[in-house]
């Protein structure tokens, strides 16, 4: 009962297929790209502009930088996807990078084996 | 006889309760009573916590060893992750309803019951044995998946848990060589925390149970079993598994180690290392697993702090993100059954057919990015005080960092890459009515505490700090502002780097991590110095058959006859050889 679960196979959507629920909740969103930007620029401003009406955290002195918690998310998110291309390009291998190894080196004694008795 | 039954229930570790559960399990067949178990058996752990016995002392002890073990010993650290780990157990057995397994069922049932009743041992040698049954049940749910590579996943995950275990022991005894403790509950020098207190550091076997427990914590380094097993256990297993192990190294680490300034520096580094991994993982699941650590590592930093603030910080994190992570792991196990696979090369468009379960993973993705009204806000706004507090302004910073960051590797990108972006055509079904009830109370609970945490506040340890924090800090203009402005201006990054396609596109593959080591590195310097140690032994026993050869040359030569020693001599001169020796031998002696 546990075994591999059987991948379903893709297959062409039909029309009329889709959820009630889904069309309710989120068919708006499909086209909505540019709107979701605008919509997030918006709120950038309606935050940062609420931070002038708030004191400043209490912890470090660095709280008292206007939209300091704004720059430090923004830049968190640009560094980590930024820098995450390098990575990519380094550290990124097939998926069957460590069965590969595996297999050859398997297959390196196999070899050895063979040579070690020709007569096999 | 009412009274000995109830004396009887309020001296039981409630992990022992639901352990017992899990053997039942094994052999029930069919839906009504699996889920009478699988329910029941959480409900009895709970009855019976609530209704344990004095706090602060030994309720059930046995003697071994020579020495007086302490099998079930409450307090407010251990009750507060002893009801997270229960009701984990209760939305994972509600999870796994679907697939009738006696063997994943039972195991993971015993696997939940380990763990609570290692949170609830009073002493170092109980807990081992509790800790080393958890790593031999749990690997049993990644086993189940039944491939080659959760074979062989599994196989590492079970020889890192032992080897955490084994460490746990060997640290334990020497601790108790030398201080002559073997309590987990007063260990060290008890100050002013009448919770937790301090293992003595300055001990050689404390240095030895911190790493076992680091291990098991899956600090920076020692962390690759989790993003190898998790990914490679079936779709209920991986739920049960994020549950469980981690959290209760935490609770072992708030325990022993709380107030350790390492663990700061620990926490911070595993805060953060992580979420470019999970930002560029194609493995959902894997993505989850990299976050877990994340999530791990602010608790450990939460530890590190220590005090009042600290461990209450850490232990509602611990109690939050156990829910919220087991909600996303939820999520996509319910896309891993119906499309067989969580890749996100794969996958893409599921909202049209799966509604509840993106909601639930939305749900799951503003929690672990702390929105207000979610129990990851009333959760870790306790930590980022408590370092505050102390003034450590590069490790908030890295939690900061690491909080943002979870905006684009989960919170954004789980959903989009499942539930929306490129459609690949995939119609799948909605989940069963048993993974999206499950998901639903998980959800209840990830906004329930969000909305009212005050009842998750008075459970903390240390209940008068954590009120008045929620009383003074957690719902100021300052708090709400500051965090809206993290959360907006990072998901603004996340949209603005995407449009402008500087955002990777997720491609089939995976990333070489600290695994890397041993399982490509070692392996080729072994066999590197396996066949150098073969020539040298090749050219040392060419060497040795050739001096051999001649020596026995040598001999032949001497010893055949007429030849050398065969020779015969004359008495005369033998006679006077001996004379010559003898006068020599006098002549040393003289002098």
């Amino acid at each position: 009962m546990t075994g591999e679960t059987p991948k379903a196979a893709p297959r062409t959507p039909r029309e009329g297929e889709e959820h009630p629920l889904s069309l309710v909740l989120f068919a708006p969103l499909r086209s909505a790209q540019t709107p979701i930007l605008w919509g997030l620029v918006i709120a950038a401003i309606a935050v940062a502009a609420a931070g002038f009406f708030v004191k400043p955290g209490y912890y470090f002195p660095l709280e008292s930088i206007p939209v300091i918690y704004g720059v430090v998310g923004a830049a968190a998110v640009a560094i980590t996807i930024l820098l995450s291309i390098p990575l990519a390009r380094l550290l990124g291998r097939p998926e069957t990078f460590y069965e590969d190894s595996n297999k050859t080196a398997q297959q390196q004694d196999e070899a050895k084996a063979g040579e070690a008795t020709p007569d096999a | 006889m009412l009274e000995t039954a109830a004396s009887l229930v309020s001296t039981t570790n409630p992990g022992l309760v639901l352990m017992a559960a899990g053997i039942i399990m094994v052999f029930m067949r069919g839906f009504a009573p699996r889920a009478a178990v699988l329910v029941g058996g959480p409900v009895l752990a709970l009855a019976t916590l609530l209704s344990s016995g004095a706090w602060g002392v030994d309720l059930a002890t046995f003697d071994a060893f020579g020495l007086t073990l302490s099998l079930y010993r409450i307090d407010s650290l251990s009750f507060i992750f002893g009801l997270a780990f229960i009701i984990a157990a209760a939305i994972g057995g509600i999870y796994s309803l679907h697939r009738e397994d006696g063997v994943q069922d039972g195991t993971g049932m015993l696997y939940a019951g380990a763990a609570i009743a290692a949170i609830f041992a009073g002493d170092l040698i109980t807990l081992f044995i509790f800790w080393e049954l958890t790593a031999i049940t749990s690997v049993v749910l990644i086993w189940a998946r039944r491939t080659p590579r959760a074979y062989a996943a599994g196989l590492r995950y079970l020889i890192i848990q032992m080897t955490s275990g084994l460490l746990l022991i060997a640290g334990a005894a020497l601790y108790h060589n030398a201080t002559g403790l073997i309590v987990f509950s007063e260990m060290g020098a008890v100050g002013e925390l009448p919770v937790v207190s301090a293992i003595d550091i300055a001990e050689p076997g404390a240095w030895l149970m911190l790493i076992a427990f680091g291990v098991k914590a899956a600090f920076p380094l020692a962390h690759s079993w989790l993003q190898d097993a998790y990914p490679n256990s079936t779709e209920t297993g991986t739920v049960i598994l994020s549950a469980f192990t981690t959290k209760l190294a935490i609770y072992a680490l708030a325990r022993g180690f709380a107030g350790l300034d390492l663990l700061i520096w620990v926490g911070a580094i595993m805060a953060v290392f992580p979420v470019f991994f999970a930002l560029l993982g194609n493995d959902l699941r894997r993505v989850l697993s990299y976050a877990l650590i994340s999530q791990m590592g602010i608790m450990v930093c939460a530890v590190g702090v220590g005090g009042e603030l600290g461990v209450n910080g850490a232990a509602a994190h611990a109690f939050a993100s156990t829910i919220y992570m087991a909600l996303l792991f939820m999520s996509m196990g319910a896309v891993m059954l119906r499309t067989g696979t969580t890749k996100a090369s794969e996958i893409g468009g599921l909202h049209r057919t799966m509604p509840y379960t993106t909601l639930f993973a939305i749900i799951g993705g503003a929690t672990i990015a702390s929105v207000p009204l979610t129990s990851g806000f009333a959760a870790k706004s306790l930590t980022m005080s408590a370092v505050g507090y102390d003034g450590q302004m590069w490790v908030w910073l890295a939690l900061l960092f690491a909080a943002a960051a979870a905006v684009a590797h989960t919170t954004i990108k789980v959903p989009l890459s499942a539930f929306f972006g490129e459609d690949r055509g995939r119609r799948p079904e909605e989940a069963p009515f048993n993974m999206l009830l499950a998901m639903g109370i998980a959800a209840v609970f990830c906004i329930g505490i969000g909305v009212t945490p005050r009842w998750l506040y008075e459970l903390l340890p240390y209940r008068d700090t954590a009120l008045d924090y929620l009383n003074h800090d957690l719902w100021t203009p300052t708090h709400l502002v500051t965090q809206f402005q993290l959360l907006v201006f990072g998901a603004l990054a996340f949209v603005l780097l995407r449009r402008y396609a500087l955002y990777p596109e997720t491609t089939p593959g995976m990333l070489i991590d600290s695994e890397w080591a041993w399982r490509r590195a070692a392996p080729s310097i072994a066999g590197a110095l396996g066949a150098a140690l073969m020539s040298f032994e090749r050219a040392f026993a060419r060497t040795a058959r050739q001096v051999g050869g001649r020596i026995k040359e040598h001999l032949v030569q001497t010893f055949a006859p007429a030849r050398g020693v065969s020779r015969r001599v004359p008495l005369s001169s033998t006679a006077i050889w001996s004379a010559f020796l003898l006068a020599a031998v006098l002549l040393i002696a003289l002098i």
